[in-house]
């Protein structure tokens, strides 16, 4: 029977001693044994280092703070580390946050004075899974028209085939996803919005990748002397993935732009 | 029809994230739409902040832990560096729009994954106390209730029962329920029932969407609806697997540098798909906890307690590291095996909502944590 009373009465302290607040008010500071095997309560909110509580801000008694709320006391032992970077590192970094169409054109010697022209364009599929050279499918994944002027290069009035489905629908990738110059060679460098995986009805949606446009061995540039002098003004091959790439046929090319 | 070669790395890009939507501000109820904009990452499973943000002044980092700290990371200042998974977020950092909080956590140490995340989304004082989540409190009290874009609504973000939540399905014939027969329907109900049947209704003729499901285009899309006006002002995107209690590798390539990516991904669809908006925006992170600090028998780590938060947007205008770093000593760890956390995570969640719902700190701490003294951290952020 005595251990009983004990029990309760050693029960009734820890109850007290929980719930006591501490001689000038505040709530005592719960921390953790240094063997981690029980709890500690102490008022004045010291920061032993030894022993480590959990959520130390949280509990920590009101302390002096520039915040508008004097009532939420913020822990100053909270170091702010600055972040400092070279400016190598800086610049490099800022670099970074780019758009998926930069592509730098200083490497290549872009076409001058070239009038305005347009041509209509035809890009059709090649896939490598059969022949290492590819075959190139028959029907074609987009059409349109292109305006030249000078070096610069944007697609009009352009679209994926209906056939190629998911986002390629959204004529905005051919306006604005798109970032194509014109060489003094005749080719077609820089990056673009490329659609290749097929996305039938019901099927999640891919997004586009960004290829990169560059003077390709197989291409057959244009006549930048005279764009507009044969049909077939040049094909454009573009690598996309070791299964499949395109190659972008262009033909009636006439002055002016549309 | 060609073959679709996928790697494990794209595969990984396109699976394992679920996106939310909340706070579309309702017609009629909505009095003051607040500014910003605030968005949640929800890393399942555990984020290892030592290997994501790893305190390389600390000098038991690399004896405790040198197989799984990247020998590429960026240094960020003395004491801190960032995992080179990270390329985006390290450009936004110098940019200053991004900041990290270290050696902080939910208030909970008993490393259970089910208690752990709902108290994350809970935001209670112990897990399962709270049938809702404190950023559906906070939309609750900044009036803007709206409604879910989600399958199921998660915990974070219910809140009062005006909440609704509807997906986009793009099932087929899906759109083409006969919202004549439901509203027949409806009208032989009472009152409060046949709201239930207006919602139905709705939902059916909802536009489909048509978007990627890989987690930069999820965010991208979340982006760009909380851009728009009327829009939602909270999205939560969730990705899960970063338990990683084996082979969690140090570098990119590594498992968990690989979901590191991921979040790097989402942050960065997010600033796409905001645009002008990412300037009055907030994007952080919350995992349920840290790792162990010591690496274990598999070359992975145990669930432990403290991690670190990522916090990026616009709202931010200076870029840091807040921390009150506990080290990483055998006797400073938290029962002698993980990273202890000395920064309350929901006042950093506090500080986010006060600045993207203009909510007050202490109407916060009461009523969205219940905790009236919970740390104002708003200027160690935002100032």
């Amino acid at each position: 029977m005595k251990k009983i009373y004990l029990l309760l009465i050693l029960s009734l302290l820890s109850v007290q001693s929980f719930a006591a607040s501490c001689p000038d008010g505040s709530d005592p500071v719960k921390s953790i044994s240094d063997d981690g095997t029980f709890f500690v309560y102490k008022c004045g909110g010291s920061n032993d280092n030894k022993t480590k509580t959990a959520n130390q801000t949280s509990t920590d008694s009101d302390k002096s703070s520039s915040s508008k709320n004097k009532t939420s006391p913020v822990d100053s032992n909270i170091v702010i580390y600055d972040v400092i970077f070279s400016s190598t590192v800086l610049n490099e970094l800022l670099g970074r946050v780019v758009s998926k169409t930069d592509y730098d054109f200083s490497k290549h010697n872009l076409a001058k004075n070239i009038n305005k022209h347009n041509c209509s364009f035809s890009l059709s599929r090649v896939v490598y899974d059969q022949s290492t050279l590819g075959i190139i499918e028959g029907w074609s994944m987009a059409k349109g028209n292109i305006n030249i002027k000078g070096s610069d290069v944007e697609f009009a009035k352009s679209n994926w085939s209906q056939n190629m489905g998911g986002l390629s629908n959204d004529p905005s990738y051919f306006r604005d996803k798109v970032n194509l110059k014109l060489t003094e060679g005749g080719h077609f460098v820089g990056k673009m919005a490329y659609f290749t995986h097929t996305v039938k009805q019901g099927e999640a949606p891919m997004n586009p990748l960004y290829v990169t446009l560059t003077k390709h061995k197989r291409s057959e540039p244009l006549n930048l002397k005279n764009i507009a002098k044969s049909y077939k003004a040049g094909t454009i091959w573009i690598d996309v993935e070791d299964w499949a790439g395109g190659v972008m046929t262009i033909t009636n090319c006439k002055e002016g732009n549309i | 029809m060609p073959k679709i070669n996928l790697s494990r790395r794209e595969f990984l890009k396109v699976s394992g994230a679920s996106l939310f939507l909340a706070g579309l501000p309702l017609p009629g109820f909505t009095k003051d739409k607040p500014s910003g904009t605030i968005s949640i990452i929800m890393l399942e499973g555990g984020m290892d902040g030592l290997t994501a943000v790893p305190p390389f002044g600390d000098p038991n980092l690399l004896r405790m832990r040198e197989d799984l700290t990247s020998t590429n990371f960026l240094k960020l200042n003395s004491f801190f560096g960032l995992h080179p998974s990270f390329e985006y977020f390290a450009g936004l950092m110098a940019q200053n729009n991004a900041s990290i909080v270290h050696a902080t956590s939910f208030p909970y140490v008993l490393r259970s994954h089910f208690e752990g995340q709902n108290l994350m989304q809970g935001g209670g004082l112990s897990p399962f106390s709270e049938t809702t989540g404190w950023l559906g409190r906070a939309l609750d009290l900044a009036k803007t209730p709206g409604r879910s874009l989600s399958l199921d609504m998660p915990l974070i973000l219910r809140g009062s029962k005006d909440n609704d939540n509807f997906y986009p399905a793009s099932i087929k014939s899906s759109g083409k329920l006969m919202t004549q027969l439901i509203n027949s329907i409806s009208k032989a109900h009472s009152k409060n029932e046949s709201t239930a049947f207006t919602k139905i209704s709705k939902k059916s003729t909802q536009n489909e969407v048509n978007i990627p499901r890989d987690p930069a285009s999820l965010a991208k899309f979340a982006g760009k609806a909380m851009a728009q006006d009327g829009g939602p002002l909270a999205s939560v995107i969730k990705v899960d697997q970063f338990d990683t209690h084996a082979r969690q590798g140090s570098e990119k390539n590594g498992h968990h540098g690989e979901r590191l990516v991921i979040i790097d991904d989402i942050i960065a669809g997010l600033k796409e798909g905001l645009g002008e908006a990412w300037n009055r925006s907030i994007v952080l992170t919350l995992t349920e906890f840290g790792r162990t600090v010591a690496v274990n028998g598999s070359d992975g780590t145990d669930h432990g307690y403290g991690s670190a938060g990522l916090l990026a947007g616009g709202a931010i205008t200076k870029s840091r590291v807040i921390s009150q770093w506990p080290g990483l000593g055998k006797n400073e760890q938290f029962e002698q095996r993980d990273l202890m956390a000395t920064i309350d995570y929901r006042s950093v969640c506090a500080a986010c909502i006060e600045n993207a719902l203009g909510l007050d700190h202490d109407l916060i701490a009461n009523k969205v944590f219940f905790t009236p003294k919970l740390p104002r951290v708003y200027d160690l952020i935002f100032s």
